[in-house]
C-alpha cells in the first residue's frame, strides 16, 4: 500500500468516514499525517476534562463493575479515550477484566501512545488472540499502530500465530517507525518470508506494488535479502514485479531493490522475458537518471547479453547529453565502466562519437578511473572500440596512463 | 480560498500552522473543516450519552459519590 493510500485510510478512520471519501483530497502523505495527528489530538482536548471526570469517578467503583460499564455503556471509543488517562495498574485490571473482542474494537480506537505501558505490560497470549481477531476482520492497520509498543517477544508470537504471509506484509505495510519495521521483518522466519514474495508473485499486481513500497523502507540489507529471495523463487515471481512495475510506472521502486540485489540475482533478473520489453528499459533508465542510480544500473547493463544490451543502448541512444554526463560521471570502477562502454559499444557510430565526445568532455576527472578499469579484458576490448573518437592528445594521454596502471605490462 | 476559511479550518483540525492546508481547493478545504466539525461533535455527543447512562448502572450506594464526579 503507497504510503498516501495507507494515510488516507488513518485519517478516514479518524473522521469515521470511508476511505475513497478522501480519495480527492489534495494533499499528500506527509500532509495527510500532519492533519490525522493534530486532528486526533483536537478530538481527544475536546473531550478531556468530561473524560477526566470519569476517570477519576471510575475509580470508586470495584473494577468488575467498572469494566462492566465500560463494555456495555461506555463502549469502544469512550474506553480508548478514557484508557490513557488512568493509573496504568488501574487501566491494566480494568482490559484484562474485558473480553477479547470488546479489546479489538478498542484497540482500533485507542491512540497506542496514550496507552503505552498498558499495552507493554499486555500478556501475549491476550495480544495474539486480539491481534487474531483484527486479522480476521482484515484491519491491518490498527494491528500495525501497535508494533511501536510492543516487546520483540509478544511481536514474535503474534507472528507466528498469524498463518497468512500477505496478512504480514499487510500488517508491515501499515508500521510507521523504519526502525521497528526493519526489527519486525527480521522475525519473520526466511523460509515464511520466502513464501511472503511467492504469494506476493501469484497474486494481483496491486501486491507487488505494496511489497515494493514497503521494501523501499528497508535499508539495503533487507532490500538485498528481499531482492534475492525473489530472484531464487520462480522466474514468474520477479516477471509479475515487472510486469507490475510496467504497469504502474514504479520503476522508483523496482531499481533500488534491484540494486541492492547479489551479482547472481542481477543476472536472473536480465534474464527475464519482460526485461527485453523495450518501455521497460526505458522505465529502468529514466529511473536511473532521476535517482542518480547509474552507479547500481551500469552493472546490470554489464551482466546483459549482447542483445539486450543492444536494446538498451537504443533507449539509451535517445537521452540527453546531461544524462550522458551523469552516465560518464557515475562510472567508476569495472563493472560500471563495462556497463558504460560495452552499451555504447552497441550504439550506432553517431551514438559513439556522441558519448566519446562527452568523455572528452570530462576526460581530466575520468581518466584515472577509466585507466583503471580498463586493465579488465572486457573494458579494454570494449575501449578499443570507442578510443579512436577521443582527441589523439587525450588518447595518447590515456594509452599512458593505462600502461602506468599496469605497471608498464601491454594490456592484451 | 479565503484566508477565513483556512483560518477556521487549521482551528479545527487543531494545527499549528496551515501549511499542510494551502493546496487544498476552497471546497476541499470547508469539506475537510466540516468533517472534522462532525467528528468532534459526533464524539462529544457520544460521550455526554454515555456519561448519562453509566449511572443507572452505578450501585444506589455509590451513585452520590460519583454523580458529584461527574457533574460538579
Amino acid at each position: 500500500m503507497s504510503d498516501r493510500r495507507g494515510e488516507l485510510v488513518k485519517l478516514a478512520r479518524v473522521l469515521d468516514l470511508e476511505p475513497d471519501v478522501l480519495a480527492q483530497l489534495a494533499l499528500d502523505a506527509d500532509s495527510l499525517r500532519t492533519v490525522r495527528e493534530s486532528l486526533s489530538a483536537t478530538l481527544f482536548d475536546a473531550s478531556r476534562p468530561t473524560l477526566q471526570r470519569v476517570a477519576k469517578a471510575s475509580k470508586l467503583l470495584p473494577n468488575g463493575t467498572a469494566a462492566k460499564v465500560g463494555e456495555h455503556v461506555f463502549g469502544p471509543l469512550l474506553c480508548a479515550r478514557i484508557v490513557g488517562l488512568l493509573a496504568p495498574d488501574h487501566a491494566i485490571d480494568l482490559t484484562l477484566r474485558l473480553p477479547d473482542g470488546f479489546l479489538a474494537d478498542t484497540s482500533v480506537e485507542v491512540d497506542p501512545r496514550q496507552a503505552e505501558q498498558l499495552i507493554a505490560a499486555m500478556p501475549a497470549d491476550r495480544v495474539v488472540a486480539i491481534a487474531g481477531l483484527l486479522v480476521a476482520r482484515g484491519d491491518f492497520l490498527t494491528l500495525a499502530r501497535f508494533v511501536d509498543y510492543l516487546s520483540t517477544d509478544t511481536i514474535a508470537a503474534v507472528i507466528a500465530s498469524i498463518p497468512d504471509e500477505l496478512a504480514l506484509l499487510h500488517i508491515a505495510t501499515f508500521v510507521e517507525s523504519r526502525a521497528r519495521l526493519a526489527e519486525l521483518v527480521g522475525l519473520i522466519p526466511p523460509a515464511r518470508l520466502r513464501a511472503m514474495i511467492a504469494a506476493v508473485g501469484a497474486a494481483p499486481s496491486e501486491l507487488w506494488l505494496e511489497a515494493l513500497a514497503l521494501a523501499n523502507q528497508l535499508d539495503e540489507r533487507w532490500k538485498a535479502t528481499i531482492g534475492d529471495l525473489a530472484a531464487e523463487l520462480d522466474p514468474a515471481v520477479l516477471e509479475a514485479m515487472v510486469a507490475t512495475a510496467r504497469k504502474h510506472d514504479a520503476w522508483d521502486a523496482v531499481l533500488p531493490l534491484v540494486a541492492a540485489m547479489s551479482a547472481w540475482s542481477q543476472a536472473r533478473f536480465v534474464e527475464l522475458d519482460g526485461v527485453n520489453d523495450p518501455a521497460v528499459l526505458a522505465g529502468l533508465v529514466s529511473a536511473a537518471d532521476r535517482l542518480a542510480m547509474w552507479r547500481q544500473l551500469l552493472p546490470l547493463a554489464a551482466r546483459m547479453d549482447p542483445p539486450l544490451r543492444q536494446r538498451l543502448a537504443s533507449v539509451i541512444e535517445s537521452v540527453s547529453i546531461e544524462a550522458i554526463d551523469r552516465i560518464i560521471l557515475a562510472a567508476h570502477d569495472r563493472a560500471t565502466w563495462l556497463g558504460a562502454l560495452a552499451t555504447a559499444c552497441e550504439l550506432p557510430p553517431s551514438g559513439q562519437q556522441r558519448v566519446m565526445q562527452r568523455l572528452s568532455v570530462h576526460f581530466e576527472a575520468r581518466v584515472e578511473s577509466l585507466a583503471d578499469a580498463a586493465q579488465s579484458d572486457a573494458v579494454w576490448r570494449a575501449l578499443l572500440l570507442l578510443v579512436p573518437y577521443l582527441p589523439r592528445a587525450q588518447r595518447d594521454r590515456l594509452a599512458n596512463t593505462i600502461l602506468a596502471a599496469s605497471g608498464g605490462k601491454i594490456v592484451a | 480560498m479565503t484566508p477565513e476559511l483556512l483560518a477556521e479550518t487549521k482551528s479545527e483540525l487543531g494545527l499549528a500552522d496551515a501549511t499542510p492546508l494551502v493546496t487544498l481547493p476552497t471546497e476541499q478545504l470547508a469539506w475537510l473543516r466540516d468533517a472534522a466539525r462532525t467528528a468532534r461533535d459526533r464524539e462529544q455527543a457520544a460521550l455526554e450519552a454515555a456519561v448519562d447512562r453509566a449511572l443507572d448502572h452505578v450501585p444506589w450506594l455509590l451513585r452520590g459519590a460519583v454523580k458529584r464526579i461527574l457533574f460538579p
